[in-house]
């Protein structure tokens, strides 16, 4: 299924979420489960203290959320596997 | 002409076309922004459009890429800025203007009804007046009467400008690029609950589509046939499209079947499409976030009558905002919201009275 049969882990970044306390939302998937996506390519979008920010691929592969929308996360929570 | 560069979704290495799921907002503004890489005739002026990218995410990152010449910040002086505008494109420029809330077109409704929407007529036809106005409406979040209207009919009414309102984000982009092409007026209206912008709250799932990268145009004077019915036709403006929705599955439950159309143009109005789905279900409700009187509502039951009066099977029916201003408390708010209960009510009346 993948080309190199490596997984990235995507998580919540410390930019997203500074501190412990900090928390947001995926507000939509741009691009869908299962979708191949490339490094850069604008994934989603989420939400911290009503500020949206546009979340870009941070590697290359297939797509496969693990984070739904709406739902509160926190600095290292899992948003995604990309199969490499 | 200004490069555009490759956005992200483009990159040539990107292989196989995905579909992509996009918000209101997000679908219009790239509409804006292959129209200003492809035309330096085009540029955006208004309220918190270049540093902010507009309060409800119309203008987002056109500030840093088309440059302060091309995407301008404008301080709360319509009647100025918007009558400058309106200049600008009769010298063969091509606005896009941002008036944040439509709640606000009074203080600059001299400008929009006198000079933008008459002079290609009082001049003969010598002076084009292509500027877009886009706008939010619509209540439903408590920011009380003076932030929360729609004031479709005090748009719709004035001849010489269009009307839209797109209810998701593939007629969003489609309408989008029709306006800025389009040689008149338009003005681009839409709810604010529903162009997913984050704070807004939880997205309308019925306001996502699949939007195409390459541009595509919807044309204006087309009424949108979001699901198909036989007893009873719901014809939405705005949010009140996807209340209808909602209305719809409940019906379904009792057993009825709802057409729902968007009207998403306002001027020109589809009466024959209007007409058509009446002529098949013999029963209207007209859903419209404006309020009750002298609104589009009325004009759409009056526009069905006209053609035909012995169309109804049993008395239309308008689900409008009472013609009280709207309150800022949010139980009083949503009692007078046209929302699914509401519209369900009324489409059982339709049934009711056979």
């Amino acid at each position: 299924m993948s080309e190199n049969g490596k997984v990235f882990e995507w998580r919540v970044s410390d930019e997203l979420c500074p501190t412990e306390e900090d928390s947001g939302s995926i507000v939509l998937w741009i691009l869908s489960d299962g979708a191949k996506i490339n490094q850069g390519d604008i994934v989603a979008e989420f939400m911290v203290q009503k500020i949206t920010h546009e979340l870009q691929a941070p590697a290359s592969g297939i797509l496969h959320i693990k984070l739904e929308p709406e739902i509160e996360a926190y600095k290292g929570d899992l948003l995604a596997l990309i199969l490499m | 002409m200004s490069t555009k560069e490759a956005a992200p979704w483009e990159s040539p290495t990107s292989g196989e076309s995905r579909s992509r799921s996009l918000t209101i907002c997000r679908a219009q503004r790239e509409a804006v922004d292959w129209e200003m890489a492809h035309d330096e005739r085009v540029f955006m002026m208004g309220e918190d459009v270049a540093g902010f990218g507009g309060v409800f995410g119309t203008a987002d990152g056109l500030g840093d890429k088309f440059g302060a010449d091309r995407v301008i910040d404008m301080p709360i002086s319509e009647t100025g800025w918007i009558g400058m505008a309106a200049g600008a494109a009769m010298e063969g420029m091509r606005p896009i203007i941002e008036l944040a809330y439509v709640d606000f077109i009074g203080v600059c409704y001299n400008a929009i009804v006198n000079h933008a929407a008459k002079t290609y007529f009082m001049s003969g036809g010598q002076f084009k007046v292509p500027m877009v106005l886009i706008s939010g409406t619509g209540a439903g979040y408590s920011n009380a009467a003076q932030h929360s209207q729609c004031l479709h009919a005090t748009l719709a009414h004035m001849p010489g400008l269009k009307v839209v309102s797109p209810t998701n984000a593939y007629d969003a982009k489609g309408m989008m690029h029709t306006a800025i092409r389009d040689d008149n007026f338009v003005v681009f209206l839409v709810h604010k609950g529903a162009s997913g912008v984050g704070f807004m709250g939880p997205l309308v799932k019925t306001s996502l589509s699949d939007v195409p990268q390459e541009d595509y145009t919807v044309p204006f004077g087309k009424i949108k046939v979001y699901r198909e019915g036989t007893d009873v036709t719901i014809a939405g403006v705005g949010l009140a499209v996807h209340q209808a929705l909602e209305s719809a599955d409940s019906l379904a439950k009792m057993g009825i079947s709802a057409e729902v159309i968007d009207i998403r143009s306002l001027v020109p109005l589809d009466r024959g499409g209007i007409i058509e789905s009446v002529a098949k279900t013999g029963r209207l409700v007209v859903a419209d976030e404006d309020y009750h009187s002298y609104g589009v509502s009325g004009e759409v039951i009056a526009s069905v009558i006209e053609h035909d009066a012995t169309i109804f099977k049993a008395p239309p029916q308008r689900v409008c905002i009472p013609d009280v201003s709207i309150p800022f408390s949010r139980p009083l708010e949503y009692s007078i919201l046209p929302l699914e209960e509401r519209i369900t009510s009324a489409a059982l009346k339709t049934i009711e009275n056979v």
